[in-house]
């Protein structure tokens, strides 16, 4: 299959602007500028594009709530989201190593249509080489006039500053994220207000992840009805960034359609289980906060928005890891729990408590000593921290593993609890 | 102007309000800790989640806006299962400290464990622990195992004194306030942090482990620290007061009190000498030394007055039936006499509360001297007076009405005491003016006898007696009431009368209902606007002003 997201990885200096614009690069941009701005919005509806941080939310409807009319008293502001912190995610990593100028030219093409004066990259604290190269490359572009005043002398002024977190998980929720740009503590705010209304330095904006904005070019050079070609139907479109990571030989970030099954990605792809013998016992179809599958439930799963969803997980930000029959599950529900309890921003008690509390109990069943009764204690404060009684998901996001661990490998818990060791070191 | 229901009453509230206020206006109760109708929304607690018609998943009822035909269940099975698991979330690593912690009495914590908490814990685990002590201020010690992490401390601090001293640190269950580097919580007004925290976390040193709270009788009452006059409670035991907490009111304090006021016992709890106990005169004989001294009082305050050369010196820590009183002696029986009125001003008046003025009732004084005894005179005055001898008698009240005045200038210069053949003192503090005095009366202090002021701003409230005399001092209202009887050849008059005698001489006093003065948020006088003067709206109050909804809870 054509690469189309990543047609520049494995290019030499594809990092480097003229090797970006040798291989068909700031094209797009160019075109757009002969669109209306409407236009763009409407042919990213058309398109499908889902948001590829982790919602899935229509990219073309989070763009129709901006204002029409920004003043210069009231800008809108576009946030590339690339705090990509979500355990097993490394994609937005990989696009801004190797193709920042990617990045910088779906930028302008989304600020061109959402009249966005000034872009506001907030990337990962831990990305420091990201950081560099995508610097560097708007260094570059300013220098050749496609960043700042009169963009290729369009008319279209628009800049772009690169903000380094200081690596909080939570401010990759788009609010929090918001907090700590503005240079406070990242803590997700009340909604309402909406970012649309109310965002960054209380002006209108939308918050975008990196990966969703790449999409952005190719529906301009493309054309809508080439990206609703790709993929299964019409609610899962558009090439899709697979980042795939755990007992596998061969793990990475791959583009595929999302017509690709979860055993495609594992053993054709991923070139099967790491270790000899060994088979798969669980897999986790999009980052560490959604539900784990077991082997069984992975039988033609498609990889697409809709169809994971109706395995009861998520397809999330697409961080895929495979796990094989020698792994301690409640371990990884300890490791999981433990990352969530450490992650919360503590604001609102169900999450800033229940994480914790699910943590230690999880700890001391691997200790060997748990009862029965923790699994329930388990299920009801995992689902007393869900749906809505928190400001933001990150309370779902440490209940729904936890959840799904203690209710499908429920036997393994059990062997702790009733042998005081694992079930898998004694296989 | 929507209408909702909340557990079927059908309410109209104005566009805008929150389910919250909304409910707190009708007096239906829904539990909340980090709501505070002074501050901004924060909506962290959870304990608020209410069950809306329609809505897939539960909403925080103080950052809801109520909309058309909306129907809330407070009661609903899911609701009370809310509650009930946000009560167990904050409770699970709460010390059970309650036996120990002054907040026990009075925390929501306790209130709302018992409303809409379980009996049990399923809770395993070691607790979280933490720093149990740590100064944040010099008035101020944070307990963070018993901290729910509301922020209402920090904003408090950003959003009413717009001090900032109090931030959040470190993250999740790991969450402490705490202070910046060398930034104490040191603000005037520090002490309200203890009062808006919902639990035992926040504790003032000064009260720190002294008392339990439900030993403590509150008394309302009002400050005496300032021309402000705050509305409070007056914690007291055992004849003591150990505790002095603001009381809400809209058109005076608002929320909150000065730490100055706070710490008013400090001023009360004088060191030995600082207090005047026992009459000291002249005369001896067989009667009590009261009916004596008042007597030898009476006798030379007239002869001073056939002279010609006598003078009343007032205070404007008096109370309004003190100061009418004192009026009348010196327009009737003393000949006109000049009433003379000190200043204690110190610093300046700053955006909250405090007045430079540290007087409680500078404005009832001046307008009952005006009316009755031909206005208030500056203090310079009488010293030029005596020095050119035109005054050797002077009868005089305070200054030290309502607490020490050791560290004050003195009301009258030295040069000009040393003039006086006799001073009849009334007070209750000691200063130069009760030590030079030929007859000493001492009287009772703020806190042992009831009376009124009329702040800066025109707001007349009741200061009460919440607390016994202390031995061998009378109230100035009953000496002055003899003083008057004697002079006059009638008999004391009684508070009712005094208080009927105000309204009906005095224009400002007259639409006064004296009778609904104690325990209210008081009356202005006619033609004030106190409200005007009180502390500009902040949070959420500010928003409920605009829409006319009174600013409910606490």
């Amino acid at each position: 299959m054509e690469r189309t997201l990543t047609r520049n990885f494995g290019v030499e200096n594809s990092h480097r602007l003229e090797v970006y614009r040798r291989r068909g690069g700031y094209a797009a941009i160019a075109k757009a500028f002969k669109l209306e701005p409407d236009a763009i919005i409407e042919m990213v509806k058309a398109s499908g594009l889902r948001g590829r941080g982790g919602a899935g939310f229509s990219t073309g409807v989070k763009w129709g709530f901006m204002p029409k009319n920004p003043t210069p008293e009231r800008p809108n502001y576009l946030v590339v989201n690339a705090d990509e912190s979500e355990p097993g995610t490394f994609k937005d990593r990989y696009l801004m190593e190797l193709d920042p100028h990617l990045l910088i030219e779906s930028c302008l093409i989304s600020a061109w249509a959402m009249r966005v004066s000034r872009v506001f990259v907030y990337i990962r604290g831990e990305y420091v080489f990201p950081y560099r190269r995508l610097d560097d490359a708007v260094q570059e572009a300013y220098a050749a006039g496609l960043l700042g005043q009169n963009i290729l002398k369009s008319g279209f002024s628009c800049d772009m500053l690169v903000h380094r977190g200081a690596g909080a998980y939570i401010c990759g929720e788009e609010t929090a994220l918001m907090d700590s740009l503005e240079g406070g503590r990242g803590n997700p705010r009340l909604k309402p207000p909406f970012p649309a209304q109310y965002g960054v330095y209380g002006k209108p904006t939308t918050v975008n992840n990196v990966e969703t904005l790449c999409n952005v070019p190719l529906i301009i050079e493309r054309g809508v009805d080439w990206f609703k070609s790709i993929g299964p139907d019409e609610r899962n479109t558009g090439p899709k960034l697979y980042c795939l990571s755990g007992h596998v030989k061969n793990p990475g970030v791959f583009e595929l359609p999302m017509t690709t099954t979860a055993e495609e990605l594992i053993f054709e792809h991923g070139g099967g289980m790491l270790r000899h013998g060994r088979k798969l016992k669980a897999f986790v179809p999009g980052g560490s906060s959604v539900p784990v599958l077991t082997a069984d439930e992975c039988v033609d799963l498609r990889m697409d928005f809709d169809s994971v969803a109706r395995r009861g997980s998520m397809l999330g930000s697409a961080a895929a890891y495979a796990m094989d029959d020698g792994t301690d599950m409640v371990l990884v529900a300890e490791r999981t729990a433990h990352f969530y309890a450490h992650e919360s921003c503590g604001q609102c008690t169900p999450c800033r408590e229940g994480t914790g509390w699910i943590e230690k109990i999880i700890a001391r069943i691997r200790r060997g000593e748990g009862t029965e009764a923790d699994l329930a204690t388990i299920e009801s404060a995992a689902g007393n921290m869900m749906n809505g009684t928190t400001i933001c998901p990150l309370a779902d996001a440490a209940a729904m593993p936890a959840l799904s661990f203690v209710k499908k490998f429920r036997d393994e818990f059990l062997h702790y609890i009733r042998h005081g060791r694992s079930a898998v070191a004694s296989l | 102007m929507p209408t909702l229901t909340i557990d079927g009453r059908q309410l109209t509230v104005p566009d805008g309000t929150t389910i919250l206020q909304a409910a707190l206006a009708s007096g239906i109760e829904i539990p909340y800790y980090c709501y505070h109708p002074a501050l901004s929304i924060a909506g962290n607690c959870r304990i608020c989640l209410v069950e809306v018609e329609k809505f897939p998943k539960p909403v925080i009822a103080c950052n809801t806006a109520v909309s058309e035909g909306m129907v809330v269940f407070t009661q609903s099975e899911k609701t009370k299962e809310w509650e009930r698991a946000v009560m167990e979330f904050l409770l699970i690593n709460h010390p059970l400290d309650c036996p120990i912690c002054d907040q026990a009495g009075e925390c929501k914590l306790q209130e709302y464990s018992f409303r809409h908490g379980q009996p049990t814990t399923r809770f395993q685990e070691e607790k979280s622990h933490g720093p149990k002590k740590r100064d944040l201020g010099p008035g101020v010690v944070y307990d963070w195992e018993r901290c729910i992490k509301c922020t209402r401390c920090i904003r408090f601090c950003e959003e009413v004194t717009k001090t900032g001293e109090l931030g959040m640190f470190l993250r999740g269950v790991h969450e402490e306030i705490g202070t910046f580097p060398g930034r104490p919580l040191d603000n005037p007004y520090s002490g309200n942090v203890v009062d808006i925290c919902p639990v035992g976390a926040l504790t003032w040193k000064k009260f720190r482990f002294r008392s339990r709270v439900w030993f403590l009788t509150n008394v309302p009452s009002t400050c005496a620290g300032c021309a402000r006059g705050c509305s409070i409670d007056v914690g007291a035991f055992r004849n003591e007061v150990y505790r002095i907490t603001p009381r809400l009111n809209q058109a005076v304090n608002r929320w909150w009190i000065c730490d100055a006021g706070r710490d008013w016992a400090e001023r009360l709890n004088a060191p030995p000498g600082q207090r005047l106990s026992g009459a000291r005169f002249t005369r001896q004989d067989d009667r009590s030394p009261w009916t004596a001294a008042v007597e030898e009082a009476a006798e030379t305050l007239a002869s001073g007055a056939t002279a010609g050369k006598v003078a009343v010196l007032a205070s404007p820590r008096a109370t309004v039936e003190e100061l009418l009183l004192l009026s009348k002696i010196a327009r009737g029986p003393l000949g006109g006499a000049a009433v003379y009125l000190p200043a204690h001003e110190t610093g300046a008046d700053d955006e909250l509360l405090i007045r430079r003025d540290r007087a409680p009732n500078r404005r009832g004084a001046e307008t009952v001297l005006a009316a009755v005894a031909g206005g208030a005179r500056p203090t310079a005055e009488l010293e030029q007076r005596l020095v050119a001898g035109e005054v050797d008698t002077l009868l005089a009240l305070g200054p030290g009405l309502a607490g020490r005045v050791d560290d004050e200038p003195p009301v009258l210069g030295a040069e000009a005491l040393a003039r006086l053949r006799h001073l009849v003192v009334l007070d209750a503090f000691r200063s130069p003016l009760s030590d030079a005095a030929t007859l000493l009366l001492p009287v009772t202090a703020w806190g042992e006898s009831a009376g009124t002021y009329v702040n800066f701003a025109g707001r007349l409230q009741w200061a009460a007696a919440a607390l016994a005399p202390q031995a061998n001092c009378r109230p100035a209202f009953v000496l002055l009431g003899d003083l008057f009887g004697l002079l006059t050849g009638g008999s004391a008059p009684a508070r009712h009368a005094v208080q009927a005698a105000l309204s009906a001489e005095i224009p400002a006093f007259a639409a006064i209902d004296w009778d609904a003065l104690p325990a209210s948020s008081g009356q202005d006088l006619a033609g004030a606007d106190a409200a005007s003067a009180a502390p500009p709206p902040t949070g959420a109050a500010e928003k409920l002003t605009s829409l006319g909804v009174p600013a409910e809870g606490r």
